[in-house]
């Protein structure tokens, strides 16, 4: 195909004219980029300031005067060249150098792009945020440069890590020091879900850590509270203050693959006050506190209980598989002068159905009840519904009673993984229904939502989420950095 | 990528397409090709100040390119009414020789040994012993920096166990390709040696024998008890950080174009699909500084990740088709309930075999293309730079191709029968989508001129008809004369002749087709420099298939013709694909 320019040769042939590199073998084409550049380069700027002033002076002839004329210029480059080009010297003709435009010039697209731009922001910046976590910085990471900055907190004894804060509260980001083992100190705060929310705590570990023992104090400031029962009213919002000390120790046991305990046994103390969110009422000036036990005095408690886990599921490639029972039990027994007494007995499903590798049903149910004796169970240990667990299309323990029944269908289904399998990303759609009641006879209606999400998940399962969820109280976005289903 | 063909980056277009500026033509407001300044060969080897070596993270340009750049896309107006063509050009829609890039395949014939050395030389192959003075730090692929008994300092890198001869061959075959298309490649050397030609240096900061066998855990000795590895020679200069494909490098006067409106950078995308090169990326760049005289030249490197080869394991089938995180497919996905699959998902795949890895024919789309991570100057490539890349590919015959797969040492004549057959065949794929794209003319000259009238003739050659991509027999040519100096405005076609270059007779309708003989045919040239918009006519040739085909229409390539009033005719002075 005979499109071949003689211009190539051109700068071959001229090439070994400089001293410097006429040793250079041109048969042999990698050794000569040296000589071919730097002779290219020196021909460049003998033919610009030969050629420029001929080219700006040429007459609009007919007969074409400055037809070639760089290329002539070129063949007539002195075979003597003066001193060498200096960085700064060659800054010069640079300058004078007439080339193609460096970039676009702008032009109507800019008016047009300038607004777009800015009213599209939003969506660049969503996405922006999808993929940061969708790519997984870490993975991008040259792997042979150390251990990052994580491993380094961990390898130091400073663990950082999300927690749930427990009840009426949603999850925490948690530091845990452990640099000095067996002891330990760790504080953890609300990210997003409860303002004001936040604990720390110290006591002694075991080497396996399955085993902690130590004091704790919680606080929450503006914890929420809209009444008890499932039509609890919107308009009745108000908060209050929970203090909470808890002292004792939880022990961990992984009896098989398929069966584990968590116990745990302690004292505890609690106290509530006004809320410090001053946008909201005092629960006590909305409700009236004798009905709510627990809003006027200090409650103190021994507990006791159990969660045994039986786990017949399995990451295949990712995708969880097979079903999950969850059973707890917790006895609160009052101390000194509270006269209250209560069990918390808590029953849940998991299941997950595959449809394929890439798309799956996942299913979840849940029963609690708190049989109490005595002033029963205070208003701040109801069963809660609502938040970014269950009935995610209201606000974390928007609906509070004794019982609760919920129940979860998700569909999810693949987004995004990772070329090895080692991290990835599935959207869901949901379903969520539940209700809260004095006991499980005396249902009487139940509130729905339904939304979309998106999960990220690694080897070890699912892990952060966010999700769009609606309900009859309207839209509500969540987002957790960890999965428990 | 470049064909265009997703739907969401679409749509905008669709909509906003009526709105489309007429006055935003091909090129924008910049006055045609023909009457800009030309690149300047070599230009960007002048004298700088020594810059600084730079490291910048990957992380944030990766994420970049992967979101707003993929995104926005549809929402980038410059994507709506054209897209921006490449400015690094000269009159004739080529590029320079350059810090970048060097004419090699495209301006000479390569010989089979050529081809087989590549970038590297017999003189300069390893010998050993080999001293280990430092473990590879960077990448993912095991690996032992080596100086060897010449003194010189290589980079050993080594296969995964269970494919032997997978990244090596692929780096040692690409490299050749690349090098020959034209861009600044490493030398790269394959080499064999038993553990006694290894010895550890004694300088300070050398691993330990202990660390040299973990290393060498990493891979798997061949048949005969010796270790294979790609060594890969140290670059001849200093290394100052990899190069990024979208923006200048401050430090470097030299660096004038916009790297996303660079053509050689934009058709490396065609060089890249071709070759599989998923990993096409920064990470894979280098500037290194050449001094004397003191300049950057810019390298490709490290060439595990193409043909079939994933560096440490084969290519699984999603590379080449989605990018690593693909934006558009991720949220394509939500409203189908996961039931839109794109055609690589959910498919078992077996290697094509062990030391080819994965490297498809009938699933590879030249156009629909993706390497591993969004590339700006891949996303602002147009079909001219398509076409441009197509041009370099086209040049690689069977004989050269198969020359450099012979530079790969597959380990059994049939593994590198199947290799060069991919090879070509991909070739072919790739030089029929772009040559069929674009009116591939080259070659325009003004053959005569009517001995009554103002007519005159064109003659050019037709690459598509020249490379199998289109039959003469049915090929057409639509063309356009519009000369406002003279207000010419001429329309005709003619179909592609039986034999030899192909003729226009450029006239008004209904002329003689009367060329006088004689008439000085004027040789393409682009010295021009009285050139003015009043003497500046432009024949529009669109060289099409007849009959019903599933491809767009190709665009019609710009002649730019000079008009000669002494001699009452034209001379071509400049062509755009």
């Amino acid at each position: 195909m005979g499109w071949k320019t003689k211009r190539h040769e051109a700068h071959i042939k001229t090439a070994p004219m400089f001293g410097y590199f006429s040793s250079c073998d041109c048969s042999r084409h990698t050794s000569c980029y040296p000589s071919r550049v730097v002779a290219g380069a020196w021909l460049v700027v003998f033919a610009l300031l030969i050629a420029l002033p001929g080219a700006l002076h040429a007459q609009a002839g007919d007969s074409i005067p400055a037809r070639f004329a760089a290329e002539q210029a070129r063949d007539s480059v002195p075979q003597e060249r003066g001193g060498p080009v200096s960085p700064d010297s060659a800054d010069k003709i640079r300058a004078l150098l007439r080339r193609p435009p460096a970039s676009h010039p702008a032009d109507a697209r800019d008016y047009v792009g300038l607004p777009l731009g800015v009213a599209m922001l939003p969506l660049r910046m969503l996405a922006a945020g999808i993929s940061v976590a969708a790519a997984g910085i870490s993975q991008l990471l040259p792997e042979a440069e150390g251990p990052n900055i994580y491993e380094r907190m961990v390898e130091w004894g400073l663990e950082p890590s999300v927690e749930s804060l427990g009840y009426n509260a949603g999850d925490g980001i948690q530091l845990r020091l452990t640099r000095f083992a067996p002891a330990f100190i760790e504080g953890a705060a609300s990210v997003i879900q409860a303002p004001g929310a936040a604990y720390v705590a110290f006591g002694l570990t075991t080497k396996d850590r399955m085993t902690d023992a130590g004091a704790k104090f919680r606080r929450l400031t503006e914890a929420q509270f809209w009444g008890v029962g499932i039509d609890s009213q919107e308009d009745d919002k108000s908060n209050y203050e929970w203090e909470q000390i808890l002292l004792g120790g939880i022990w961990q046991a992984k009896v098989s693959d398929h069966l584990s305990f968590n116990s745990a046994a302690g004292w505890e103390t609690n106290r509530t006050g006004p809320g410090q969110n001053d946008d909201l009422p005092d629960i006590r000036e909305t409700f009236d506190p004798d009905s709510l036990y627990g809003s006027l005095q200090v409650v103190n408690y021994v507990v006791a209980g159990t969660k045994a886990t039986v786990d017949f599921t399995h990451i295949d490639i990712l995708q969880p598989r097979g079903v999950r029972f969850i059973g707890e039990a917790f006895y609160y027994g009052g101390t000194g002068s509270t006269d209250s007494d209560f069990l918390r007995l808590q029953g849940e499903v998991q299941g997950y159905i595959p449809f394929n590798q890439r798309q799956s049903f996942a299913l979840r149910t849940l029963v609690e009840t708190n049989p109490g004796w005595g002033q029963g169970v205070p208003f701040y240990y109801f069963a809660e519904l609502g938040g970014d667990r269950d009935l995610r299309g209201f606000t974390t323990a928007r609906f509070r009673d004794r019982d609760r029944l919920t129940w979860t269908v998700e569909w999810r289904y693949e987004a995004w993984r990772e070329l090895q399998d080692r991290s990835r990303a599935e959207w869901f759609v949901f379903w969520d229904s539940g209700t809260v009641m004095p006991s499980i006879g005396e249902i009487t209606s139940f509130r729905n939502d339904w939304g979309f999400g998106l999960r990220f998940a690694t080897q070890t399962g699912p892990g952060a989420h966010f999700f769009f969820a609606w309900g009859d109280e309207g839209f509500r976005f969540g987002f957790r950095l960890i999965s428990d289903f | 990528m470049l064909g265009r063909d997703r739907l969401p980056a679409a749509l905008p277009a669709l909509v906003l397409g009526a709105l489309a500026l007429s006055g935003c033509a091909r090129g924008g407001s910049l006055p045609p090709l023909a009457l800009r300044p030309q690149s300047i060969p070599y230009a960007d080897t002048l004298p700088i100040h020594e810059p600084e070596e730079r490291e910048p993270s990957e992380i944030w340009p990766l994420i970049r390119e992967s979101t707003v750049g993929e995104l926005g896309q549809p929402f980038d107006p410059d994507d709506w009414i054209y897209r921006n063509e490449a400015l690094n050009l000269t009159h004739f829609d080529e590029v320079v020789n350059s810090a970048w890039f060097e004419h090699r395949i495209t301006q000479r014939d390569l010989t089979a040994e050529q081809m087989r050395l590549g970038p590297t030389s017999l003189e300069g192959r390893p010998s050993p012993p080999y001293k280990v003075t430092r473990l590879k730090g960077a990448g993912i692929s095991p690996g032992l920096w080596v100086e060897d008994g010449k003194g010189d300092i290589y980079l050993f890198k080594f296969d995964p166990p269970e494919n032997l001869y997978l990244a090596s061959a692929a780096n040692t075959i690409s490299n050749r390709l690349f090098w020959a298309a034209g861009f600044h490649t490493p030398e790269d050397y394959l080499v064999t040696f038993g553990q006694t030609s290894l010895v550890i240096s004694e300088a300070e900061g050398a691993p330990t024998e202990e660390e040299v066998q973990e290393v060498l855990q990493k891979t798997a000795p061949l048949a005969d008890g010796r270790y294979r590895a790609i060594a890969s020679k140290l670059l001849p200069g200093t290394p100052k950080g990899p190069f990024r494909f979208r923006g200048t490098r401050k430090d470097d006067p030299n660096d004038y174009y916009l790297h996303q409106n660079r053509r050689e950078l934009r058709g490396l995308y065609v060089v890249s699909a071709w070759t599989n090169h998923v990993d096409m990326r920064f990470a894979n760049t280098m500037d290194v500084w050449i001094d004397p005289p003191g300049y950057l030249r810019h390298y490709l490197q490290d060439f595990g990740a193409t043909l079939g080869s994933g560096t440490v394991r084969p290519h699984n089938p999603r590379e080449g088709m989605e990018y690593n995180f693909d934006a558009w497919a991720f949220l394509a996905r939500l409203p189908t309930f996961g039931f839109y699959h794109a055609g690589w998902e959910g498919k078992e795949f077996e290697v094509i075999d062990p030391s080819i890895g994965w490297l498809p024919v009938a699933s590879y789309e030249p156009g629909a293309w993706k390497p591993n991570w969004p590339n700006a100057a891949f996303r602002s490539a147009t079909v001219a730079d398509g076409y441009w890349g197509a041009k370099i590919v086209v040049r690689f015959s069977d004989r050269l191709i198969r020359a450099a797969v012979e530079a790969g040492e597959l380990p059994d004549q049939r593994a590198a029968d199947t290799l060069t057959s991919i090879l070509i065949a991909r070739r072919d794929k790739t030089v029929n989508y772009w040559f069929g794209r674009v009116s591939p003319i080259e070659g325009v000259l003004v053959e005569c001129t009517d001995a009554s009238g103002p007519g005159f003739g064109v003659r050019f050659d037709d690459l598509g008809v020249a490379v199998g991509a289109r039959y003469r027999s049915n090929t057409r040519y639509e063309w356009e004369l519009r000369d406002e100096g003279r207000g010419r405005h001429w329309k005709g076609s003619s179909r592609a002749p039986g034999a030899g270059p192909a003729r226009l007779h450029v006239a008004p309708p209904g002329a003689a087709d009367a060329c006088r003989a004689g008439f000085a045919t004027e040789k393409p040239s682009s010295g021009h420099t009285d050139v003015s918009a009043e003497r500046l006519a432009v024949l529009r040739i669109r060289a099409e298939k007849l009959g019903p085909t599933t491809t767009p229409r190709p665009r019609p390539a710009n002649v730019y013709l000079f008009w000669i009033s002494d001699r009452e005719g034209y001379a071509v002075i400049g062509l755009e694909h």
